[in-house]
This record gives C-alpha cells, structure tokens and sequence, in this order.
C-alpha cells in the first residue's frame, strides 16, 4: 500500500486507485469507458449535422431537413447507409496496410479523449470518482502521442491506395501534420511550465480560482491563438485541408476507400474535431470551470458540465465558421506559416513565459532577446529569398522541371532550367 | 474532495556545481561553431571560405590555448574531476584536448584550398568538424559511460555528414551511408554496453566502477563480461580495428580527402581516449578478462591491415589500410595496461595525427579538381614535377613506416617497449614484422613519385625508356574498379629501369638496390601489359570525370594553395623536429600519464 | 484488495482502446455481412482517377522536400521532448533551468536560421523562373502533351 504522498509528485494519480483495483472500480472504470464512448458517438452524429446545417445557413442553403426534425437524423441515415455498401478494396492495394490504417484513424481520436476532464469530482459510497475518463501522470503526452499515431492513418491509408490522388493527399497530410506538430508542442510547454504538471486535472486545477487565471489570459492570449492554429492544421480542417482538397486530389487520402471504411475515416475526423475542441477548453480555458458556480471547490456535479460542453460547442461552432468563411491556403503558404513563422513565434514566447515567470528583469532581458532574434530571422529570410534568386539554394524550387526548349517562348539563359531534384517532382 | 489536494511537496532538486572552466575548450570549440554557423546564415552570399577558415583556426586556436592553460593549471594544482565528477581534467584528457585542436586547425588549413578548389563555398565542413571535434574532446575527458557516449556521438554524427561533404561524387554519399549505417550500429551496440555494465556495477561513473570492482569478488560476473565486450566492439569500430574495421577503407576513399585526414585522426584520438580510459581505469581489475581479447585484436588488425595494403592501387586506400594498421599500434599500448603503454598509446595518437593529416593533405592536392586522382600511377614523377611535395609526402610516408629520426619511429617504439614490458614479446615481435611489411607499401608509393614518368628521364642515372615501355608507363592512369584488388601493373614493362635514385634536395633516403619491378609488382607471372587505348575505354566507363582529363594533365603540376603548403609543412616539421629531439613530447605523454586519474 | 500501481491508472485508456478496436471490427464484420457480395468488377478495384484508365503506376518517388520536413522536425521534435521535462520542474530549477534552456534554444535557432537561409523551408514557385516560363495555355499544354507523346526523352516530369 502506497500512500499518495510517497509517489512523486510529478506522477499525479487519481484517487480512485488509491486502494488497488477492486470490483467497484472496475465497474466505474467501465461505466465510464462505456459513457464516454456512447456519448462521443452521439456527439460525432451530431456534429456532422451541425456542420452541414451551420454551413448550409451560412451559405443561404436548406441542408438537410428530411430524416427527422431539421434533418437531425441524417448523419444516422448516412452510416446506415455506408453499412450497406460496397466494401471495395483496390487492386494495387497492399491490402493488410489498406485494412489497418482506418484503426489508426479512429483509435488515437477515441483515445485522446480519455484525458479531457469533462467535470468535477463526485463521491459514491466514499469513493470520488473524477468526471473524466483516465487522468494518468502524463496526460497531455498521451495527446501529443496520439495525435502523432494519427498521421500514420491518413499516411498508410494513401500509400497502401495504390493510387495517385490518395498517394499526393497522404504525402502531404504527412508533411503538413508533422510540421504544425512542431508549433502544437512547443505551445503546450508553455501550458507545462506554468502548470509544473502534465496532468490534465492539474493543468485544469490550476487555472482556478478566478476566470482570469485561465491559461487564456495567463499565457497572454498569443498562445492560444498560435494553438488554435496548430491544431486546426492539426486536424487538417479548412483553411488547411489541402489533404483533401477536393478540387486537386479528389478526396485525398481515403479517395480509394469506400463502404464503412470510408465512414471510419470520416467518424475518426470529426471525433478529432470534438476532442481537440475539448483539449483547447482544457488547456487554455479552464476547462469545467466556470464563473458561476466554481469548479473549486463546488460540490455540483452538474454545472461544471455544462460549462464544459458549451466552451466545447463554442470551438466547434469555431471550426465551422471557419471552414465557411476562410478559402484555402497554398502549400507554400502553408509551410512557410507552420515553419518560418508558428515555430519561432511559439519558442518565444514560450521563452518569455518562462522567464517572466522568474522575475521581471529576466523577462525584460528575454524580450529583447527576443526582438533581437526577430531581426535575425527577418535577415535570414531575406537571405534565403536572395539566394533562392541566384539559384544558390539547396534544392531547385518546387515546380521547376525540365521542359522542351521550344515550350519556352523567350529562350532561358544557361543553367537556368538545368535538371535537379526538383525535375523529378511529381506534378 | 481530500483527494484533490495533490501533493504539492516538490522534492528539491540538488544541481551539480558545475566548473565551467573544466570543459571551457569544449565550450568554445562548440560556442565558436554555432556563431560560425549564425553568421554564414545571416550574410547574402555564402560565407567565403576565407572567413570560415580564419574563424576555424581562430576559435581552434582558443581551444587549442585553454587546453594549455589547463595544462599548466593542472601541472601545479593536480588533476580534477568536475560537475558531479562526469567529467575530468588530468593530464591524458588535455593531451588529447590539444591533440583534436590541432587537428582542427591542420584541417581547416588543409580544406580551405580543398573547399576553393572544388568551389564549395560556405561554412558547412569548419562547422561541422568543429563539432565532431568537440565530441572526441568529450570522449577524452568523459568520466562516465554517458559523457562517453554523448562524445561518440557528437563525433560520430558529424562524421556521418562530413564524409557525404562532396554531394557531386557518388562515392562520397556511398561512403558516408556505409559509415553511418555501421556507425549507427556499433554506437546501438555500445549503449548496450554500457546499459549491461550499468546493470552489472549499479554505476555508470568511471571511478565509481572502479570502485565497485577493487571492493567487490563478483562471483558470476556474466552480465559484466558482457556490457565489458559490447563496450569494447562500440570502441573498436570507431578506431578501426580489426574484425571492425569492414567500413575504413570505403569510407576513406569516398570520403572528401580533408574529411578523411581529420576522421583518421580525430575518430582514432577519441575513440582511442574513452578506449584506455575505460579500459585501464575502470576495468584495470578485470585486465585477465580485456587483455587477451585485445591481444588478438592487435595481432590481427597489425597484420591485415599491413597485409591488405600491399594490394591497393588507391592510395587513399593504402593509407586506410594504414590506419588500421597504426590502430594495432596504439592497441599494443592500450594492451599493456600499463602506465608505460598509456603514455606510449598517447604519444602514439599525438604523432599520428600529424602524420596522418599531412599525408592526407598532400592526397587531397594530388586529387586534383573532383578530389578523383587517386591512383597510384598519377603519383608516378611527382619528385620532378614538384620536388617539395613529394619530399614532404615521402617524408610522412617514412615516418607512418617507423623510419628513425621521426616520430613515426619513437611511437612505434614506445609502444613496442612498452608491451615488452608487459610480457607481450610475442605481440611485440608480431607489430615488429608487420611495421616491416608496412614498410614496403609506404616505400612503394615514394618509389612512384620519385620515379620519373615513362619518356622523360629527369633523374640522373635513369636511361630514357624505349617507345613501348613509354606507352606502357601511363597505363597505370586507368581507374582501379572500386575494390583495388587488381594487380598493380603499372610498371609492367619496367626492366629498364635503373635502381632508383631519389637524391632530390639531399634528405630524403629512398636508395635502394632492388629492381623497381620487383619492389613494385606482385609476381613476374602477374605482369599484364595493357594497351593504352583500352584502358581509356575502361575509364570511360568507370569514371566520367577522369575520362574527361586529358594523359597530359595527369603529369601536370597541381597547384599549392599556401595554407595547405602551411598546413604540410608543419606536419612535417613536428614529425622531424621531435623525432630528431624526441624529448619533449615524450616527457609531455609522460607527463600526461602521470597526471592521469585512475 | 490489490496493491495499487501506477499503471491502474491507464486501465481505463485501455479499455476504451479494446471498445475502439471492437467497435471498428464489429463494424466491418456488419458491412461484410450486410453489404453486397458479389464480386467488384475490375473498374471497380481500379484506382480512381477520375474516369480516365490508368496507364500509369502511381510515382514511387517524392520531391526530396518531403523528406526533408520529416528530416527537419525530427530536430524541432527532438527540441520539443527536452522541454518538457524542462517545464515540469522549471519552478525548482529556476533561473539556472532558464539560462540552460536559453542555450539550448540558442542552437536549435541558429540552426533554424541555417535552414531558413540555405531555402531548405521555401516551397514557393520559384521567383526568376515565372518570367523565362510560358504562361500556361490550352496550346502550350497541347505543344507539351504531343512533346511528352513524341518523345518522352525530352520531358522528365512524371
């Protein structure tokens, strides 16, 4: 029998094991695996609803109205229908990768979701029992891990494909997902440090008691914003869904898939939509805390819920709007954003937190530390521009192929369009 | 609601005292190549390789200065172990210190003109073997199995991408994905090493083990024989050592030339380092269990690499074999175990280093533009073309072959003595015959150059060669085919030549009696008389570049940039001058071992 | 009563990892069964592309780019991984976690600006080359495709 204060402080632990596992335990460990799944299920059938609905106000459209009221029961028409299909698996398909990658869709999305404190405690029979799925020591790793599982679904997916489009759509879902991982993890150290745990209760402890204790106001807003950015590249939701953009790749990476692996892809991607939703409440906005009656030390079970589920739905609404409102980015933009700008932007500040954290002399001498950097940055990105025009840069750009000298109305000069790496690109 | 008060008792964390001072070298050394590598990324044009050279050599320089500081620090205060005593500071860590800033700076003499001539410009080489040479700088100074391995890697990593420098040869990717691949490998191996004798001793510091070991009668010590040999496959990979040593030659002929004088040198100093500082410190209690081992190790990495390279036509080949013939040499010492064997392993890697440095920088001018002619042949008359250079090549040559009045001759004396000593006559006997057959390949590379090109005797006492012999002579300028295994046939219609005299500004002593045929060709029997024009053919197909270089530019004179001339030139002066007044670098790695903690 | 372990605490992640599991199986066992059974045909199981029969296997090569984004997040990822231990105990370590973490980020910058400035993260259309190109027209495209059909020699992009 260990008591809680031997294990290190680091490893939060739930109180709900502090006595070892017995029968009642398991029976809420199951209940509660059962309820979230149930209800994360529901969430995601009317989420897709909401989406088409929202969209379809924003665009002066109908939507769907048949199946139930206001079309309600549309998305559940839709699965059923999918059940029904053709499960169609293609030729040059490397089959048992083609079958695996809708798991490694769906799983990480389901698991994330484990982390998310949905509520407050509540106490049946001497035991408390906390309102959120597991809370392990290393809470927000599991997201950052889960989320990096991900990308191995949609890249096996297109690869395995044996096709064209979904091959291009994976191979930059890939690219993309990993670049904006960078940024997503530097923002959350800044979540880390001032919370000294990773620990999702803590980290939603730790914001209270007042609402401008929220790592929202806390952090100084700019992480949250450079968060909700990484995380909409993330899920690869518009104005960075270049993974699927329509209009080139078809459907990206599940193009070949059809039938109910196909509906798995889609459950998996509006599932991440609804638990990243609810990482970003957790992390930066309190998560079930709310001004009215407070989290902490509030015995209520029921508000804190729904102060939970309405900043969820506030995010989700986000998204939504989002995508109606913002057109696509380009790829270079998009990379240029991930890298040259989110990545510095997110190390700085997560440096001046740091330091402002210590004192105020420290912060003052990070920040301009930090202006400093800037210039430099800006210096080296003239620099990299001017050699990339006197073709002095690593790689010949993107784009840049070799191409019959009678294409060419004015005739390039020597070694302007000389065979490289990039010739080899795929269009 | 008792449970949400989550302890929030932070245990303290006690932070080691950590002497900046001890490890300032490295400090510098790795400070001056991240500014190095700032500053090339903040200027329009790539940074003139002037800039990089003159920063390499100023930073180095520093390095170089601390480290003597440290020296004299140490000679009156003692040698010290610092931050949680992961690291030390003793007289065997500064020698080896000095030994990589030296290095350091002869590299980037040499690959300045290299990087102009094959005009690459930019900060990449200086940066990056400033950092591998921090690492061997670690390695010599770890007082931990992961100080250890941190320098390892460090080292090794920078490597990896030193030897992929020159990206236009396909060799030179070849060879730095052989090395990383095995390199990857043998570090993997090392780490588990490192984790087993971790598991066996319950430590990973150097002394503590030590401790462990003088205090403690393991009765099965299973699991630390184990982590003790996977230590020593990690160390004999990095120096080369046979059965380990699959990767050296590939690596040393595709690896851009300056790379490889500094990867032979640097590699061997570091690995060398942790080798006998693990080896005679920690695990001195265990010598029954190590030495025989590395007794066998010596025996054959003397005799194959000496064997081996009488077969190569690729000179950057011959000096691989080489290597790995010299790292049978420091083995001898480090087999020892002996106070005497560490202080000759450390005059050894001292020496060799300059050796090394200045025969592969004499290999990188003779390369040529495109760093591709290394053939043996395109070495033929060099004494007339350029008398200095080969006097200095044939002069480095003689003292990789334990020639007197050089170091070459003392280190592998000492190292001889020393495992007399140690009651290894047998071994001592074994390096003796292979320093022998060594001799031969070095004498045969300086017999090349100081023979004249077929057709234009220059040397007095060499008769005119008649036209067929004329037109055999160049032959040898075909490409070998990769492996080098071929013959040599390059003097196949030599019996007309006269015992070769290479008087040549009075100091070099190549005289000898024999036929060159004899000396240079395998067998009578395997004399191949090849057709000239068949052999361009063959070129062709090998190597485009060297199709595209014309039999007349072979014999051309190469230019000689002046660093590189500098650069040469005092390998060659520390060679001769201590060789001929030994006692001051003796007394330095006698020193050095007195200062060393064991 | 068992003794409690830290693992206890991730039995609740693992059971929701079983329920996924066999919630995605179950659901191909019911597509299997519900769904058609008839052999595809060959249109079918071909990969789509958008109509057109493919004559040509997907390229089993990227621009090298691609690869050098995972190359270079391996080093930002790796940044990221020290950091975190960093931030748990920052408060302990104080000023002195801050100067090593300062440093650390100093070289994970520097680095940055190499790459910046080597155009290593640049993947837009290359600025000097937009006025040597054509302009793209139906008849350039047209001139292309019968280049590319006349003789593939000449044009390299897949």
């Amino acid at each position: 029998m260990i008591a809680p204060a031997l294990l290190s402080p680091l490893l939060g632990t739930e109180a709900l094991f502090d006595q070892g596992v017995g029968w009642f335990v398991l029976v809420v460990v199951v209940i509660k695996v059962l309820v979230a799944f149930a209800v994360l299920m529901g969430a995601v059938i009317l989420m897709i609803w909401f989406e088409r609905k929202l969209i379809s106000d924003m665009q002066s459209r109908i939507g769907p109205n048949r199946a139930g009221p206001w079309g309600l029961l549309q998305t559940l028409a839709d699965g059923i229908k999918l059940f029904f299909k053709e499960d169609l698996i293609p030729d040059q398909s490397d089959r048992f990768v083609f079958k695996l990658a809708p798991y490694l869709a769906l799983l990480p999305a389901l698991l994330i979701f484990t982390v998310v404190p949905v509520g407050g405690i509540i106490v049946i029979s001497g035991h408390p029992i906390q309102l959120q799925v597991a809370d392990p020591p290393i809470g927000i790793l599991l997201v950052l891990a889960m989320s990096s599982i991900a990308v191995y679904g949609v890249m096996l997916a297109g690869w395995s494909s044996g096709s064209k489009y979904p091959l291009l759509g994976s191979v930059r879902a890939s690219a993309q997902m990993i670049s904006y991982e960078a940024a997503l993890g530097l923002t959350v150290v800044a979540v880390v440090l001032i919370t000294g745990s990773l620990s999702t209760r803590r980290i939603v402890i730790s914001q209270s008691p007042n609402f401008w204790d929220w790592n929202f106001f806390r952090l100084g807003v700019v992480p949250f914003i450079l968060f909700m950015i990484a995380i909409t590249a993330e899920l690869t939701r518009p104005p960075f869904d270049l993974t699927e953009a329509d209009s080139e790749l078809v459907g990206g990476f599940n193009t070949e898939y059809s039938s109910l692996r196909f509906a798995l892809f889609y459950l998996a991607e509006f599932m991440n939509t609804i638990t990243m939703s609810a990482i970003v409440v957790t992390l930066f906005l309190g998560g079930p805390d709310g001004p009215i009656p407070r989290f902490i030390p509030t015995s209520d079970v029921w508000m804190p819920i729904l102060w939970f589920l309405i900043k969820t739905f506030a995010f989700l609404f986000i998204y939504v709007w989002l995508r109606a409102a913002l057109p696509r980015l380009r790829y270079d933009q998009l990379m240029d954003l991930g890298w040259k700008r989110l990545i510095p932007f997110t190390l700085a500040w997560l440096l001046l937190v740091a330091a402002f954290v210590l004192s105020g002399w420290w912060g003052l001498g990070i920040a301009l530390a930090v202006v400093a950097a800037g210039f430099l940055l800006t210096r080296a990105f003239a620099v990299g521009q001017g050699r990339e025009d006197l073709d002095q840069a690593v790689l010949p750009p993107i784009g840049r192929r070799v191409l019959p000298p009678q294409l060419l109305r004015t005739p390039p000069t020597a070694g302007d369009v000389g065979p490289g790496p990039g010739s080899e690109g795929a269009s | 609601m008792s449970a949400l008060a989550v302890v929030t008792a932070h245990s303290t964390i006690v932070l080691p005292h950590i002497r900046y001072l001890a490890i300032l070298p490295e400090i510098v050394m790795l400070g001056g190549a991240v500014l190095l590598l700032g500053i090339a990324s903040l200027v329009r044009r790539p940074l003139r390789v002037t800039v990089s050279t003159v920063g390499t050599i100023v930073i180095a320089g520093t390095s170089l200065g601390l480290a003597l500081w440290q020296w004299a620090d140490i000679s009156s205060h003692g040698p010290y172990t610092a931050i949680d005593h992961a690291v030390v500071v003793d007289g065997f860590s500064v020698l080896i210190t000095i030994t990589v800033a030296c290095a350091m700076i002869l590299s980037a003499l040499v690959g300045d003109g290299y990087l102009r001539r094959e005009g690459v410009d930019g900060c990449e080489f200086h940066v990056l073997a400033m950092v591998s040479a921090t690492g061997a700088m670690f390695m010599g100074e770890a007082n931990d199995l992961i100080i250890v391995f941190l320098g390892l890697e460090i080292m090794s990593i920078a490597l990896y991408v030193l030897a992929a420098m020159n990206h236009r040869r396909a060799a030179s990717g070849e060879a730095a994905l052989k090395y990383f691949v095995l390199g990857g490998f043998s570090s993997a191996v090392f780490i588990y090493g490192v984790a087993l004798t971790y598991g066996a001793t319950g430590t990973t510091n150097l002394t503590q083990i030590a401790d462990f070991l003088s205090h403690n009668v393991i009765a099965s010590n299973g699991v630390l024989l184990a982590g003790l040999s996977l230590l020593l496959v990690g160390f004999l990979f990095k120096v080369a050592a046979v059965p380990f040593h699959m990767w050296t030659p590939d690596v040393y002929q595709g690896a851009p030339s300056p790379v490889t004088g500094f990867m032979a040198a640097v590699a061997k100093a570091g690995g060398f380092a942790a080798l006998l500082r693990v080896f005679v410190s920690s695990f001195g209690t265990l010598q029954s269990d190590w030495r025989p081992i590395l007794y066998a190790v010596a025996v054959i990495t003397l005799l194959f690499g000496a064997g081996v390279a009488l077969v190569q036509r690729d000179v950057k080949r011959v000096l691989a074999y080489s290597s790995i013939n010299h790292a049978g040499f420091v083995l001898l010492g480090v087999e020892a175990a002996t106070a005497q064997g560490v202080s000759a392993s450390l005059y050894y890697l001292f020496t060799y280093t300059f050796m090394t440095i200045g025969a592969f920088a004499v290999v990188t001018l003779l390369g040529r533009r495109g760093d591709g002619h290394h053939d043996i042949a395109s070495y033929r008359g060099l004494a007339g073309r350029q008398p200095l250079l080969a006097l200095a090549f044939a002069v480095l040559l003689l003292a990789q072959a334990g020639a007197p009045f050089t170091t070459g001759f003392l280190a592998k004396f000492q190292v001889v003595d020393a495992s007399v000593n140690a009651g290894s006559v047998p071994l001592a006997v074994i390096a003796m015959v292979s320093a022998a057959i060594a001799a031969f390949f070095y004498l045969r590379i300086g017999l090349i150059m100081y023979t004249p090109v077929a057709g234009k005797g220059f040397l007095p006492g060499i008769e005119p060669l008649d036209d067929d012999e004329a037109n055999a002579g160049p032959s040898g300028e075909s490409e070998t085919d990769g492996t080098g295994d071929a013959a040599p046939a390059e003097l196949s219609a030599g019996n007309g030549q006269r015992p070769v005299w290479s008087g040549t500004e009075g100091a070099v002593v190549v005289r000898t009696q024999l036929n060159a045929e004899l000396l240079l060709d395998t067998a009578p029997g395997e004399v191949q008389v090849l057709d000239p024009s068949e052999d361009i053919v063959e070129a062709d197909a090998v190597d485009d570049e060297t199709a595209a270089e014309s039999a007349a530019e072979d014999t051309a004179k190469v230019p000689v940039p002046a660093l590189a001339a500098l650069a040469i030139g005092l390998c060659v002066a520390v060679t001769v001058v201590f060789g001929v007044i030994p006692a001051p670098l003796i007394d330095f790695a006698h020193k050095a071992t007195l200062l060393f903690i064991p | 009563m068992i003794k409690p372990t830290l693992v206890d605490q991730y039995l609740a992640i693992f059971l929701l990892l079983v329920v996924g599991v066999l919630f995605a199986a179950g659901s191909f066992v019911a597509s299997a069964t519900l769904g058609p059974k008839k052999k595809p045909s060959g249109a079918k199981v071909a990969p789509y592309e958008c109509g057109i029969v493919p004559d040509k296997e997907p390229p089993s090569r990227f621009p090298v780019r691609f690869y050098l984004v995972a190359m270079i997040f391996i080093i930002f990822d790796i940044e990221i991984v020290f950091l975190y231990p960093f931030a748990v105990i920052f408060r302990q370590l104080g000023s002195f976690g801050l100067v090593e973490v300062l440093i650390f980020s100093v070289v994970v910058f520097v680095s940055l600006l190499y790459l910046v400035s080597t155009g290593a993260l640049s993947w837009g259309p290359a600025k000097r080359l937009q006025s040597g190109m054509p302009s793209r027209t139906s008849e350039s495209t047209i001139t292309r495709i019968t280049a590319e059909a006349d003789g593939p020699s000449t044009h390299q992009a897949a």
